[in-house]
């Protein structure tokens, strides 16, 4: 088997998460699956991503020098200092306009709550500078910019020990001549800085939506592109050369140089492939609403995929994620998310950010109590196998920290406190389940939670039941799921350009020359080695609005040589998608081309619909698996005996009725009183929820 | 049969209502702020079935607009496709600018619900471009009143109505594109009812309306048990629209006994000015008041409005009726009224006193022509002022929206559509009012004007009323309106009263500053670290570091000197300059 292996080619995915990084191995021939995890490395990303390939390779025997493609998905967390200010990033702007962060920007998210709250991190404006310069509409130059005040900027930037610059001028989506000459100035100046132009980012009218995408950007810069060097240096050490793609936010890929160069799209890029995991899930299983629930440690991230979604994503770097038509949704209740009582005796958490003496207390972290040590200290986690990296949960100090912070200032038994604490956890997951859901009108009834993570599949039932969702689905690995999606994304590059004027006067000529510098430029940023003009699948589209109007529509343009004709065929073809969106008459207002749009894509994809023989040498084949052992479970207070199995032990089409737990790598399933669990064709646990009602 | 998931019917009818407003957005030619129109879905009858949006004062559907206008039509008059219009301040609670459409949402031959679209008009007439000057003194001079009136009948708009408008209106192509876009928000309506009913079934679906709604009456009088007993009272003064030296009064008293009263007996008579507002935003007031201080997540329909009763005096400030000017009321005198029952409420639900948030805000109108050509322009900013601190928290600094709207327009949207140059736009060091907790910063903006004849009428509804700190915390800055006039003697100079209507020529320089939120419990407690980030932040300058809140900093860096400001606390304190 080793021996096959080596000869074998494969794929690799590797998810880099805040408190666990998972690589995981596709291999061609066989359609094979492997994962293995590693705890992450705090603050260096890109060694945790080589550890778990070292890792992975190790376990599997696959070799390195047959590795053809390698995708990178990270969930990583910039750590601003004090009061969430960002201290070592600077922003550029006109002058005027220092505080364009505060006064911009939409409505806060809840006009009637008392808080101030915003998790946003801002600029110091202590590193925010306003710079002599102005353009007016139309790109005029109104004041021109001083070369001098910029170069003597670039000092006060060095003293400062600023390691990012983002630059956002007025006007600059419409002429970025000012831009561009800060950034020439600051590379000379300032070598190794990056610098993320407002203009590059998102050439797009509001100085407010610019500059939050630019400050992102620019705050992610150091992290993002060095873990990206880290890895690629890594690859080549180790003498492989595959092709090394990263995975971005909406669920697309990337090469290396756009992926450094817009660093803000890979932060959060990993959630996205959990959503294509899930979506996969839904073709393959024929069921179309799904809750996703994606449970870690340091949050809970939570998307709904519905069968008539409509609508289109909004573009741009900025908030939560969009893959696809999926948003995505963080709240603050993972497994290792520190849970303590304020001193009215309400439970309270805080937004993980995994440091030093961070984390479950059960592995050594603490001191707070988390959801994990609840569920070490109730037997729901076994304390008897080990976790990635070789950890044994150790109940002690479980138990120790759940007194301390909770038994004792509550004045209740260690067990009654747990069980609290995950009804603390669950109810907050709920309430944003809801929000979801009942919230937008989806009726939670006609849909099936997915859980996934490490924490998903051992809360999964109790809140399904709770929500009236009928069906839990457990994938077959859900602490790899993410990292699965990343085989089933494709290389994509969008470019734009900004053009704004009515579609009577537009010029061909003109719209061809730039059509044809998009198309050069994104060729070029999807260049690499393995990758021939011939695959480069290109896409043209034009954004067309009436006049004056917000109403945008994204028309695709044709290929080859535009001509006048043309232009008047896609006026009259956005007249109609127009009307049959909103009945509004056509001859109102004229329609203009606001900007040219270029999507350059590569399939990369690979086939994972056709389920791979399910691995393992069953202990049994029959419909009745043999429990590994009885454990001792506590539920509302009560003891209960209840049988534990491995999830390997389970053959397609398995029943098993509740309360037992499942058993495997990396996390657990438990499947309450009065449910029935059962594997399907392709091994996912399907549990039948009993609504209550 | 299984009880009905009220909770998804609640989101599906706020769902549908919330797309309206998205629909509607898109197609107003106005490229200003967002959420300047509204929608609702009601029940045949008339009922409130869910509201869109966080607008509440001004831009909302006020409660009992639609049954007002249902007396005029009566539901059973509508057939497939008609849509009654009206502006009429005694029917939709809304000043003139608010044109308000209904249309039914047939399904087959059964009306299932009706659709109410209010969108807020750059321009209806009268004596000032802009339809909102400071100096109107009655309803005539705001523009003209469309009394409800059914101008599409079967799909067929009445061409007559159309050019009479245009013939009242400046700008007859923006407001023809808004009308418009509430026809095509209605029929966007009626396509996802008619998808539920065929989901549901028509009984079900209308069983289900009447649930949700006395599901929320549930939850709302459960909320307003926990208040136990209360009786509370409040008096405001409002400088804008009194008589100098007579300041306008808002004065009530807020009693909970099964119902919960909101008595505005008390309150000043109308005012000759545009500072009035109807019963129907006045009942708004309270209700978004409630909403904030109850239950923000209780589904709001008919069934929330049940266990309130509002008194309110005819002919007075807060219930004038005709003919009295109304055009600034919605964004100052409303905001007071919300914040005044909201602070009674605060105190019987928290068990003390809160602000209500949102700062004093600024309003400016800007319309005229636009040089070189013919075209009629009318721009409504809407600046809020920095946001109140709270029991939880420093206000947020420069806070973009208060509870009569508002929105900073980013600079480039203004100078693309409109002949103005925003010259600058920050936050105003030291204006939140201090305190434990910091009220946010208010906004300084500076707008320039390109074209001559531009009419400007702006109000600073906190000019006067500071906004308040509670619990020792201090007030904020006041809001504030300066201009800059070319050729003019006095050079810059401040608008004393924060009221002004003008027409202006190029190169005037108008200078508008929000209020600053204020401040929540003493200074002095404040943490001396938060109070060094502050000042390194440039949010409070050093001296007032100092001498409001006792923090001594040393050195370059702005240490915080610990036994230095120990003693100076104790210093301000023992002298009494506690501030409470």
């Amino acid at each position: 088997m080793e021996n096959l292996h080596r000869l074998s080619p494969w794929r690799a995915a590797v998810d880099t998460g805040s408190d666990f990084t998972t690589a995981c191995a596709y291999q061609e021939d066989t359609g094979d699956i492997y994962t293995f995890k590693v705890p992450s490395i705090h603050g260096d990303p890109a060694s945790s991503a080589a550890r778990a390939m070292d890792g992975l390779c190790e376990k599997t025997g696959l070799a390195l020098d047959k590795l053809t493609v390698v995708v990178n998905g990270a969930t990583l967390a910039l750590s601003p200092g004090d009061s969430n200010i960002l201290s070592e990033t600077a922003l550029l702007v006109t002058r005027g306009f220092r505080d364009l962060l505060y006064t911009g920007g939409d409505f806060p998210p809840h006009l009637y709550g008392l808080s101030a709250g915003t998790a946003v991190p801002r600029i110091s404006r202590r590193l925010t500078f306003e710079i002599n310069e102005r353009l007016l509409p139309g790109g005029l130059v109104a004041k021109p910019l001083n070369e001098e005040e910029i170069a003597g900027l670039a000092q006060v930037l060095v003293e400062n020990k600023v390691r990012s610059v983002a630059v956002c001028l007025l006007h600059s989506f419409d002429n970025p001549v000012h831009e561009l000459m800060v950034r020439e100035i600051l590379a000379r100046r300032l070598p190794g800085i990056p610098v993320t132009l407002s203009s590059a980012i998102l050439p797009r009218a509001g100085e407010y939506d610019r500059t939050a995408a630019a400050v992102a950007n620019a705050a992610a810069s150091p992290l993002v592109s060095g873990y990206i060097d880290g890895f690629c240096r890594y690859l080549s050490g180790s003498g492989a050369a595959p092709s090394c793609f990263f995975m971005q936010f909406d669920g697309s890929l990337a090469t290396a140089r756009p992926a450094a160069l817009e660093s803000a799209r890979m932060l959060n890029s990993s959630p996205a492939a959990g959503i294509l995991s899930c979506r996969r899930l839904a073709r393959a299983t024929g069921r179309p609403n799904l809750i996703c629930l994606d449970m870690g440690g340091s949050g809970c991230r939570l998307g709904v995929i519905h069968a008539e979604q409509t609508g289109s994503p909004a573009p741009g770097i900025k908030g939560d994620n969009t893959p696809g038509l999926t948003e995505i949704h963080t709240v603050h209740y993972g497994g290792s998310s520190p849970v303590s009582v304020d001193n009215m005796g309400n439970f309270k958490t805080a937004p993980g950010t995994p440091a030093s003496g961070w984390g479950p207390a059960c592995f050594g972290g603490g001191p707070l109590p988390t959801l994990t040590d609840a569920n070490v200290l109730l037997g729901r986690i076994s304390t008897r196998r080990p976790l990635p990296g070789g950890i044994m949960p150790d109940r002690g100090a479980a138990r120790r920290a759940i007194d301390e912070y909770i038994a004792v200032p509550l004045k209740i038994p260690a067990d009654k406190a747990a069980l609290e604490l995950i009804e603390f956890s669950l109810s907050g997951i709920s309430c944003a389940i809801k929000r979801i859901t009942a919230g937008r009108g989806y009726d939670p009834g006609e849909f099936t939670l997915v859980c996934f993570g490490s924490a998903g599949s051992l809360h999964a039932a109790e809140l399904a039941a709770g929500l009236g969702i009928p069906r839990v689905l457990v994938p077959r690995h859900p602490g790899a799921h993410p990292a699965l999606g990343m085989f089933l994304s494709d290389l994509h590059r969008s470019c734009q350009a900004f053009l704004n004027c009515s579609l009577a006067g537009a010029d061909a000529g003109y719209i061809n020359e730039t059509y044809k510098n998009l198309e050069e430029k994104a060729m070029h940023d999807l260049s690499c080695e393995d990758i021939g003009a011939e695959r480069v699948n290109l896409y043209r589209s034009a954004e067309i609005r009436y006049q004056g109007r917000r109403k945008v529509i994204n028309m695709q343009a044709p290929a080859g040589r535009l001509t006048q004709a043309d232009l008047q065929l896609l006026g009259r073809s956005f007249k109609v998608s127009f009307q049959a969106e909103y009945g509004l008459p056509p001859e109102v207002g004229d329609p203009e081309i606001v900007c040219l749009r270029l999507d350059a894509s590569v399939s990369l994809s690979v086939n994972l619909e056709a389920p791979p023989a399910l691995k393992g040498t069953s202990r049994q084949s029959g419909l009745r698996p043999i429990p590994l052992e009885t454990r001792s479970l506590i539920f509302k207070e009560v003891l209960k005996d209840i049988p534990v199995y491995l999830r390997e032990d389970l053959a397609p089409f398995t029943v098993i009725t509740g309360p037992a737990l499942v058993e495997e790598d990396g996390s657990t399933t438990l499947v309450l009183h009065g449910m029935t669990a059962s594997t399907d064709a392709l091994g996912n646990i399907i549990i039948e929820v009993e609504v209550k009602g | 049969m299984n009880p009905e998931n009220l909770e998804v019917f609640s989101g599906v009818f706020q769902a549908a209502a919330e797309e309206m407003v998205d629909v509607m957005e898109q197609m107003l030619l106005s490229p200003g702020p967002p959420r300047s129109c509204s929608a609702a879905i009601h029940t045949a009858e008339g009922k409130l079935l869910a509201l869109s949006g966080d607008l509440p004062l001004l831009s909302g559907i006020m409660p009992g607009a639609l049954g007002n206008i249902l007396r005029v039509h009566p539901a059973g008059s509508f057939s497939s496709g008609d849509c009654v219009a009206t502006n009429d301040p005694d029917l939709t609670g809304s000043p003139l600018t608010h044109l308000c459409l209904v249309s039914p949402l047939f399904s087959g031959s059964r009306i299932m619900a009706l659709a109410a679209v209010l969108v807020r008009q750059g321009d209806v007439g009268g004596s000032t471009p802009g339809s909102m000057s400071t100096l109107s003194r009655d309803i005539f001079q705001e523009g003209i009143r469309i009394p409800p009136l059914k101008i599409i009948r079967k799909g067929v708009l009445n061409a007559g109505f159309l050019s009479i408008i245009s013939s009242n209106v400046r700008n007859a192509e923006e407001f023809t594109a808004s009308l418009w876009a509430q026809v095509s928000a209605a029929k966007r309506a009626e396509k996802n009812l008619g998808i539920l009913a065929s989901k549901y079934g028509h009984d079900r679906l209308k069983r289900c309306m009447l649930e949700t709604m006395n599901h929320s009456e549930r939850l709302v009088r459960s909320a307003l048990k926990g208040l136990g007993p209360t009786s509370l009272g409040f008096d405001e003064i409002l400088e804008e629209g009194g008589a100098p030296g007579d300041p306008a009064r808002i004065k009530g008293s807020v009693k909970y006994d099964d119902f919960l009263t909101v008595d505005f007996t008390g309150t000043s008579a109308r005012v000759t000015s545009p500072f009035n507002i109807t019963g129907g935003q006045t009942m708004a007031c309270v209700y978004t008041a409630c909403r904030k201080a109850l239950g923000p997540d209780i589904p709001f329909n008919d069934g929330f409005l049940r266990p309130f009763s509002i008194i309110v005096p005819e002919g007075s400030l807060l219930g004038a009726g005709l003919p009295a000017a109304l055009a600034h009321g919605g964004t100052c005198t409303a905001p007071v009224t919300a914040g005044a029952v909201y602070r009674c409420l605060s105190e019987a639900v928290h068990g003390r006193e809160q602000n209500a948030g949102p700062g004093g805000a600024v309003i400016v109108k800007l319309a005229g022509i636009r040089p070189g050509s013919e075209s009629f322009f009318s721009w409504t900013e809407i600046l809020a002022g920095g946001q109140d601190a709270s029991a939880l928290g420093d206000g947020r600094d420069g806070i973009k929206q208060s509870w009569a709207g508002g929105y900073n327009t980013p600079a480039e949207t203004v100078e693309c559509n409109y002949p103005l140059i925003i010259d600058s736009c920050g936050l105003i060091m030291g204006s939140g009012g201090p305190g434990k907790f910091r009220g946010g910063t208010g906004i300084r903006k500076t707008i320039t004007l390109l074209g001559d004849e531009i009419t400007v009428a702006v109000s600073a509804s906190a000019a006067a009323n500071k906004t308040r700190g509670l619990h020792g915390g201090l007030p904020g800055m006041p809001a504030g309106v300066s201009l800059t006039i070319p050729g003019a003697k006095e050079g810059k100079f401040k608008v004393s009263s924060g009221e002004y209507t003008a027409t202006l020529g190029k190169g005037t320089v108008i200078t508008l500053e929000t209020s600053g939120g204020g401040g929540f419990g003493s200074p002095l407690e404040r943490d001396p670290e938060s109070v060094r980030v502050d000042v390194l932040e440039g949010f409070v300058p050093e001296n007032q570091a100092l001498e409001l809140y006792g923090v001594v900093l040393k050195g370059e860096d702005l240490q915080v000197d610990r036994e230095q400001t120990a003693a100076r606390r104790q210093h301000l304190r023992t002298n009494h300059i506690d501030f409470k």
